[in-house]
């Protein structure tokens, strides 16, 4: 099983980080960095047949398309930004964290725009 | 799930670590200064290359 190359990965790198961290703080903060990139090209090369599923799921049921774009976006934005978040927290900034998280809320807020338009539409349709 | 490039890094801070200690010891405090700079710098060049390759690959993922 793969997991099991992903947990042992994470040990590792998480052996590694605190070995150096009492004598290089910046460059066990990389390591940090290396290693979360490194999981996460292994937890996106699993995301694609679902998205691939999703789309054929979305397309045999008719519902209009644009819905899933945005929806994909937005988890897009979201595994970016909490990467991001993540780093800054563990490097001690909780600030910059927290307003990283603040600008991708903003983000995907401004994303979901057409689809609460569409919401309210179908509402007023309705009454 | 290349863990070469993890080792790499490691190595090259325990080294950067090291001559930080030698060259304090011998009285260098500047070289070891800048051993730790490019260190860092090299460190830093490795990982840039992989960061913009996994923005790249959600990019192309996620549509964005």
């Amino acid at each position: 099983m793969e997991i099991f190359k992903v947990v042992g990965f994470a040990i590792i790198s998480v052996i590694l980080i605190v070995l150096l961290k009492e004598e290089r703080k910046d460059i066990a903060l990389v390591l940090m960095i290396v290693s979360g990139v490194i999981i996460m090209f292994f937890a996106l090369s699993k995301i694609t047949p679902i998205i691939d599923m999703l789309n054929s799921l979305i397309n045999s049921s008719g519902i209009s398309k644009d819905f899933l774009v945005v929806i994909l976006k937005i988890t897009g934005i979201a595994y970016i930004v909490e990467f991001g978040r993540n780093i800054c927290v563990d490097a001690g900034q909780t600030a910059i964290a927290t307003k990283l998280e603040l600008a991708g809320k903003i983000i995907i807020v401004s994303l979901s725009l057409p689809l609460i338009a569409a919401l309210v539409n179908v509402l007023t349709g309705l009454v | 799930m290349d863990i070469d490039l993890l080792f790499k890094i490691a190595g090259i801070g325990i080294l950067v670590a090291v001559l930080n200690q030698v060259l304090t010891k011998a009285g260098r405090e500047d070289q070891a200064m800048m051993t730790t700079l490019t260190g860092l710098i090299i460190v830093l060049m490795l990982v840039i290359s992989q960061i913009s390759n996994l923005f790249e690959t959600v990019r192309t993922v996620f549509g964005l």
